[in-house]
């Protein structure tokens, strides 16, 4: 009589083998680039090029940046395939490229133009919503109006904050990732996320 | 927050459900946290431009094209004996561009105090000429080139364009 395996176990199980999986084969796809594959480029292009950008877009709240940004970190994964070690996970490494431009860019902006940008992006991140299926105008309205005040609360928070709460939120990444990236400690990585996400529940307390 | 991100092992949420049966606090934050992790969906992903992966490879294109033959001569120079961590040839670059220019500029520099090879000389008139060595030398190899050439051939015939060297 076979053991009965409890399905949790089973499903986290399968959940961790096709994560290893995904793992390995980005790692594979790097060096196979390394040794002068394209074609193994334009795979990992495919697989990341969206939460790239995604993640870069919610950093900057602007489009047009972060798809500038994003090219930037791909050209810099294309120009690092020569020196690349799988020491690390790929996505943590891309992901730290990402979000090391991006804070830069934010510094450099914050310079340029103070806070301006906070409503900039605001009507740029309205009118780049894909709308759903015939929404009433008070409909649209109001989803424009959350939506205006979740970009707000978010780009209010801190730099590094903001980073975690989009990779843990968005990006669905586990807090030893998270950690990766921001070069900090597991335990730093949720005590960052415990007071964003305070501070939000605070801001958005009304939406509830 | 595992919890509202589902990412709570089973056996955990369950404790979890049965803990929040008696504690009225965490089920407050619970369900704050929960509303919080709804209202953040409403942001949406933006669509990314059609245009991006064509914009990249033909940076990249520009790139490899920019490098050339001498990019792809520094991409297979050795690396550093005894290192583990590929050696950066880069940096080096500018420096080595900077000694050649300063070498060039030291090769090249001809400083005012260093005489040249001009003599003076006076021709028949007192008159004082400076005169370039090498020039000189170089019309009496054609002289004697002149010499060689004339159809009289003989030694000791004047040729009719010999310069007087008097005049010299």
């Amino acid at each position: 009589m076979p053991r009965e395996v409890p399905q949790h176990f089973t499903s986290e199980r399968v959940h961790n083998d096709m994560a290893a999986v995904a793992v390995e084969f980005d790692a594979e796809l790097m060096l196979r680039v390394r040794d002068g594959d394209a074609e193994s480029f334009v795979l990992l292009l495919e697989r990341h090029r969206g939460p790239v950008i995604h993640f870069l877009h919610r950093m900057v709240q602007n489009q047009g940046v972060a798809e500038e940004l994003a090219q930037e970190v791909f050209l810099r994964v294309y120009r690092s395939r020569g020196s690349y070690e799988p020491t690390a996970k790929f996505t943590t490494w891309l992901f730290r490229i990402a979000t090391h431009l991006a804070l830069n860019s934010l510094r450099d902006r914050r310079g340029e133009k103070g806070h301006e940008s906070l409503d900039d992006g605001q009507q740029e991140g309205v009118r780049l919503q894909v709308p759903d299926r015939q929404p009433s105008i008070e409909q649209q309205m109001l989803r424009e109006v959350r939506l205006g005040e979740v970009r707000q609360a978010i780009a209010a928070l801190p730099d590094k904050q903001r980073a975690a709460v989009l990779m843990h939120k968005y990006q669905d990444m586990e807090y030893s990732q998270i950690a990766g990236v921001l070069c900090c400690s597991e335990s730093a990585v949720k005590s960052l996320l415990f007071r964003a996400y305070e501070t939000l529940r605070a801001r958005l307390a009304h939406m509830a | 927050m595992n919890y509202c991100a589902g990412k709570l092992h089973p056996e955990t949420t369950s404790l979890l459900h049965e803990h929040m049966q008696s504690c009225p606090e965490c089920r407050r934050f619970v369900k704050a946290q929960t509303a919080l992790w709804n209202a953040l969906d409403a942001w949406q992903d933006a669509p990314i431009s059609p245009a991006f992966d064509r914009r990249l490879y033909s940076r990249i294109a520009g790139r490899e094209a920019q490098k050339g033959v001498f990019g792809r001569f520094w991409d297979r120079m050795p690396r550093a004996p005894f290192s583990s961590a590929p050696f950066r040839w880069q940096p080096a670059m500018p420096v080595a561009a900077a000694c050649l220019f300063l070498t060039a500029g030291v090769l090249l520099y001809v400083p005012a105090g260093i005489p040249t090879r001009e003599i003076p000389v006076e021709n028949s008139r007192g008159e004082s000429l400076a005169v370039d060595v090498e020039q000189v030398e170089r019309t009496l190899d054609d002289i004697e080139m002149l010499r060689q050439l004339s159809p009289a051939g003989q030694p000791g015939a004047k040729s009719a364009t010999a310069p007087d060297s008097r005049n010299l």
